[in-house]
Formats: structure tokens, sequence, C-alpha cells
């Protein structure tokens, strides 16, 4: 089997959780589209280096998130793209207990991501970086250039944002 | 303790307290119900969340991967065709004065030749396309003729013949209201001979190894075998398929024949005459009163022809008198001294001189001689000439746009592969014996009268699949320089590529010729067989 041959079976195998990386840091389907072929084009010329001893799915998802938080940052002209710490520490709200875990049930998969999709930039992408491509806060807090404790307050507000999308659209 | 806040739960639900913190969040649920519903919450959310953002995506169809455009391939691409073609302009111009003329098919551009033939046909279809349309019909409509007849007979045998019957009359009188006559049929192995003294008044379908016609026929004649001479009175429409048709009396009605040799002596005929041979000649004692188009090799107009007279052959002769214009097309158009014109003459010849008027020729209208371009351009170094470049362009345009329609319109084609010299010879192989069989099939289909139509149809889809037999190697071309990992490019990008170096092999020196033979061969091959295996599934399934 030559490499070449090797690359489109990785990428069929990898495509969809890729674009559903960049569905959910981009927040719109059609960009996440144009985001993961992106990211498999520079895979494709970067191939020559890659290691096939590291897993490839790790290698692309990595490329791809470089990418859309590439494609992030070029779009926000604010400085500080995930606001302040102490600003956002002092906004989180103790949950309302009957809120709290009923408003994600799996079967409401579809209103979740519109809700996801809909949050501001600095809680999606956090959030995406963790329950999607499952990164520690350590790595989303390099990767985004804030403490860890800054990751855990916008995760924090970001499923409060979620929890209240939520409730409103529930009937 | 006080209860630990919501972003200390979530952080621990999350497993990304540090140890110590995480060991007195842990003792403090084990005494707070509150704190420790909370985690369990959180920790379900969580996971539900985890599972809705991964499901997102997962029906969505996985595109097409577009490798990057490999600039290099077109770089090289274009360098080489500035190669070739400046390499061809040279060994053009240092060998073209010292090949024999003998070899010169071997020249591409002289390899148009059906190209040519089939521009003909387009051209006699255009002129006259509505008058064989009338003829096919008439032809068309004898043969449902005979079946309802042969239907009736079928149904009389059995039961309820009286319903078969009426119906049969029904539908005949419905299809054919003006069909005052009926059908003769008269077969035979050996000769098939209507007598000088026997009048038919029907239409007549006449095949045998002979088929000589000294009566009357009061109708059409449909006459086919080896040999076809008619001497008699025909007062319909003659329509012949022989190997030697001979035509020494009578038509009332037009002529349509296609034989190897079509001779008129003495012959009138009342309407139109369309002659497919390979030597046409109305001799000298032989009146068509309408119009007479010749597809033949030499065609020689010794008689009279009372309105136009269109001659498509190698070589057109006119001695005789044609009352209305002479069109010619072909390498020599010559008018006898003889030759006595009522309109206007032209010629459309390859260059100047072809037309030869010779004097003593007396002619009513003008004279012109028009020069086909593809024709005059043969005999210089066409690799100079501007005019063969964009000629070129113009055919990779036409090839690339009915290329994507053929490659849009059957999926299949783009996906077919020539791994191996094996297949290649195989498909040539098989494109041959298409090239060849074809069109004899169409011949031998057009023989038996109700095939006339598909016979025209089996033309027109192998001059088509002709056409598409490049594109198809070109597709195959395209794609195998385009070798990427994740499946080809879009068809339009290898397609386009695949036929600009089609296009500039054909047009080598020299081997272009050659070339243009072994692509087209290979590409019928491919198409016969990526056919052949489409209704085989199709009837297997």
């Amino acid at each position: 089997m030559t490499k070449e041959v090797a690359f489109g079976e990785l990428y069929k195998t990898h495509f969809r959780q890729v674009r559903g990386l960049c569905r959910q840091l981009l927040g719109s389907p059609e960009r996440a589209e144009d985001a993961a072929q992106e990211a498999f084009i520079r895979a494709y010329r970067a191939f020559a280096r890659y290691d096939p001893s590291q897993p490839f799915g790790a290698w692309i998802m990595k490329i791809a998130r470089n990418h859309c938080l590439d494609v992030l940052r070029r779009r926000s002209t604010e400085r500080a793209l995930f606001g302040k710490e102490d600003e956002e520490a002092a906004a989180v709200q103790s949950p309302d207990p009957d809120s709290l875990g009923l408003a994600l049930g799996a079967e409401r998969a579809a209103a979740v991501n519109a809700a996801v999709a809909k949050l501001p930039e600095k809680y999606r992408v956090p959030l995406a970086l963790a329950y999607f491509a499952d990164s520690s806060y350590d790595e989303i807090a390099a990767e985004l250039g804030i403490t860890r404790t800054h990751v855990g307050v916008l995760l924090c507000r970001g499923k409060e944002m979620l929890r209240k999308t939520l409730a409103e659209d529930s009937p | 303790m006080s209860c630990p806040s919501t972003l200390v739960l979530s952080m621990f639900a999350d497993g990304e307290l540090a140890t110590i913190e995480a060991g007195s969040v842990e003792r403090h649920a084990r005494g707070c119900a509150a704190c420790s519903a909370q985690i369990a919450a959180l920790k379900d959310e969580v996971l539900a969340l985890r599972v809705a953002m991964h499901s997102a995506d997962d029906l969505a169809p996985i595109p097409k991967f577009a490798p990057p455009t490999r600039a290099r391939d077109f770089v090289l691409l274009v360098i080489g065709t500035a190669l070739v073609a400046g390499l061809a302009n040279v060994i053009w111009g240092a060998l073209g004065a010292w090949i024999p003329s003998e070899i010169k098919w071997l020249d591409p551009l002289k390899s148009g030749a059906l190209f040519e033939r089939a521009m003909d046909i387009v051209k006699f279809v255009v002129y006259e396309g509505p008058a064989m349309w009338t003829t096919t019909l008439n032809v068309v409509g004898a043969v449902l003729l005979i079946a309802l007849v042969a239907w009736v007979a079928g149904s009389a045998a059995r039961r309820r013949a009286f319903v078969g019957i009426a119906a049969s009359l029904l539908a005949v009188a419905v299809a054919l209201p003006s069909t005052g006559h009926a059908f003769e049929i008269r077969r035979s192995e050996g000769a098939v001979t209507v007598a000088a003294d026997e009048t038919i008044n029907d239409t007549l379908l006449a095949a045998g190894q002979t088929v000589t016609i000294d009566g009357t026929i009061n109708g059409d004649l449909l006459a086919f075998g080896q040999e076809v001479t008619v001497r008699g009175n025909v007062t319909g429409n003659l329509v012949t398929g022989a190997q030697r048709v001979t035509i020494e009396g009578t038509v009332g009605g037009s002529v349509l024949g296609g034989a190897e040799d079509l001779l008129l002596e003495n012959a009138r005929i009342g309407r139109d005459l369309y002659g497919f041979s390979n030597e046409v000649d109305i001799a000298s004692t032989t009146n068509v009163s309408g119009n007479a188009i010749a597809f033949a090799e030499t065609v020689d107009v010794d008689g009279r022809v009372g309105i136009d007279f269109r001659g498509f052959g190698a070589t057109v002769t006119v001695s005789g008198a044609v009352e209305g214009d002479v069109d010619g097309f072909g390498r020599t158009i010559r008018l006898e001294p003889t030759a006595r014109v009522g309109g206007n003459v032209t010629g459309h010849v390859r260059s100047a001189g072809d037309l030869d008027v010779r004097p003593g020729a007396v002619i009513g209208g003008t004279t012109n001689e028009q020069i086909d371009e593809r024709g005059q351009r043969r005999d210089r170094n066409s690799y100079g000439n501007v005019g063969f470049y964009v000629n070129q362009l113009v055919r990779f345009g036409a090839a690339f746009l009915t290329g994507l329609l053929l490659l849009w319109v059957f999926p299949v084609l783009r996906t077919l592969t020539l791994p191996n010299v094996v297949t290649v010879l195989t498909s040539g192989g098989i494109g041959l014996a298409a090239a060849v069989t074809l069109p004899v099939a169409a011949v031998i289909v057009c023989v038996t009268i109700v095939g006339i139509p598909i016979g025209i149809l089996t033309f027109i889809l192998g001059a088509i699949a002709l056409y598409f037999s490049k594109t198809v190697v070109a597709q195959i071309i395209g794609r195998a320089l385009f070798r990427s990992p994740t499946g080809p490019p879009h068809y339009a990008a290898t397609l386009a590529v695949g036929l600009a170096i089609v296009i500039v092999a054909i047009n080598l020196p020299w081997i272009g010729g050659f070339a243009n033979l072994v692509l087209t061969l290979v590409g019928l091959g491919l198409i016969v067989t990526t056919l052949f295996g489409h209704f085989n599934r199709s009837a297997a399934a």
C-alpha cells in the first residue's frame, strides 16, 4: 500500500471527527467543511513529515484545531478574545439544581448543538476543546494563552449559558 | 467547611482539580447531599454534552478530498507543449519536402477523412433531411402495414379472429389513411423477376440474388439483392440497396439507392435521386427531373438533371446538363466542355484550380471556387500557422465541454482504468472490431427495410462513440497523472489535463496519426465494453 493510498484511508476514517471539531470550534457547518478540508490539505502537504508511529487522529485533530483557532484569531478584532478571568469568574452563578443536567438529555442533541453554535466564541472554543477534543485544562490553557482557572471559568459560564438557552427553548 | 463554589465543583466534575483540592471536595461531598448531587448532575451534564457534540456531524456525507492543485503538473505540461510544438515545427520544416506523398496519410492532419465524411453527412442531412424523412416515413408505413397484416393472419388462425381482423383494419385505417394500395412481397434465393408484360398494382418488396424489373410497378419498389436492374416502369419511389444497381427504366418518384456501383442509363427519374455509392454514373441518356444528390468516390453526370446537382466525392465530373445549380464537394470538380449549367457552379475544393471548368462549358450563373480551409492547410506546414493552434484550442474546448457532459451523464466513464498493457491491447482490439463491424452491421440492418432508421441510428451512435473515444482515454490519462491519495480530483480537472495531452499527442508529426488511431480504438473499445458490461449487469439484475 502506497503512502498516498494510506492517506486516502485516513481521510475517510478521520474526516467526520475533524469536521465535527471544526464545527464546534467555528459554530458553522459550512465553515467547518472548508476548515476540515483545509486541515487535510495541510496534513497532505506535511504528510512526508508525519511519523506513522504516532496516532494520525491526534495529529490531524491538532492541525484542525490550530487552523480553526487561526481562523478565529484572524476574525476577532478584540485583543482579549477570552475576556478577563476575574470578571468572568465573578459572573459565575450557582446553577439552578432543577435545570442541571436535565436540559442536556441526549435525545435533545440537535438542540444542544444549536445552542453550542450560538454561544459566544470565548465559551464555545474551550467547550469544544474540552468536551469534543478531550483536551485537558492545561492543554486548553496553553493553546488559548490563558490560565487553567480561566479555562474552568469559561467552561462553567459556557455550560451555564447553555442551560439557560435550552431552558428557554424547551416547551 | 462551607460548600465549594460552582467553579470548583465544575472543575472537580471535570477531574481537573489539583489532588489536594480534589481530596477536600470529595470529603465534603460525602457529608453534603446537595454538593454530592450537584457533582453527579454536572458529570451527567458533561457526558450528555460530549455525546451531543459528537453526534452533530454523524450523518453529513464525507466530501471528496480535493488535494492541492499541483501547479508543477501544469507548468510541465505547458513547457512540454511548447517544446513539442517547436520541435514539430523544426522537424516538419526540415523533412516535410522529402516525404513521399504515398505516406502522407501518416500526417496527423490528414487523418480527418472520417470527420470529413461525417461533415458531408451532416451537410446532406441539413439540405435534404426533410425529403429523406418523408421517404423513410413511407417505408416505415409500409412496414407497419406488413406487420399488421401478419398479425391479422396470426389472429385469424386462432379464436376471436373477427376481433383481431377488425382491430387490425381499424389500426391500418388510422395509421395509414392515405394508403390506397396494398403490398406485395417477392423473395427468392436466386432471381426475382417482374416480366415485361407483368403489371403489379401494389408496392413491391423484392429481395433476391438478382432482382430484375422489366414490367410495371404501380406503386413503390423496394428492391434488395446483389444485383438490382430496373428496366421497366415504377410509378412510385424506388428504394434499393445492392452491390450493383442499374436503372434503365422509368421511376415516377424519387430514387434512394445505396450500391457499390449505381448506374443510370436511359433512366427517367420523375423526382429526386439520392445515390450513396462508390461510383455514381448518370449516363448521357438519363433524365432526372428533380435534384440529384450523390455521395461517391467518383460521380459522373453525363445526363440531364432538372433542378440542382450536388455531388460529394473525390472526383465529381459534370459533362451533361444541369438546369439549376451545381454544388460540388471534393478534391476535383470538373466541368467538361459539353457541360451545360443553368445556375451557379460552386466548387468546395481544397486548393485553387481544383474546380476545373473546361473551355466550352456553358454556365448560366456564376462560377465560384470555395477553398476548403481544412483541405488547404493540409498541403503546407500547419505547425507554423497561428490558425492551427487556434483550431486545436477550439477542438480542445469542444472536446472538453462535450466530455464534461458525457462524464456527467455517464459517471461510470469517470472510473474507467487501463491498469496494464493487456487491458490496453484488449480494448484496442475490441475497438478495432467495433470500428469495423458497426458500419457493416448498420448496412445489414438497413437492408431489412424496417432497420433503415435503426441503421441510421447505429451510424449516428457509432459516430458519437468515435468522437468520444479519445475523451474517455483522456480522462484516464488525466486520472493517472493526478494520482492523489484520496482518489482523483474533480473529473473536470483530470479531463482538461488528459485532453490537452491527447491533443498534443495526436498532433505530433508522423506518429500523431498512429497515436490518433490507437487512442481512438482503445477508447472505442472501452466504451463498447462499458456499454456491454452495463447492459449485461442490467440484464442480470
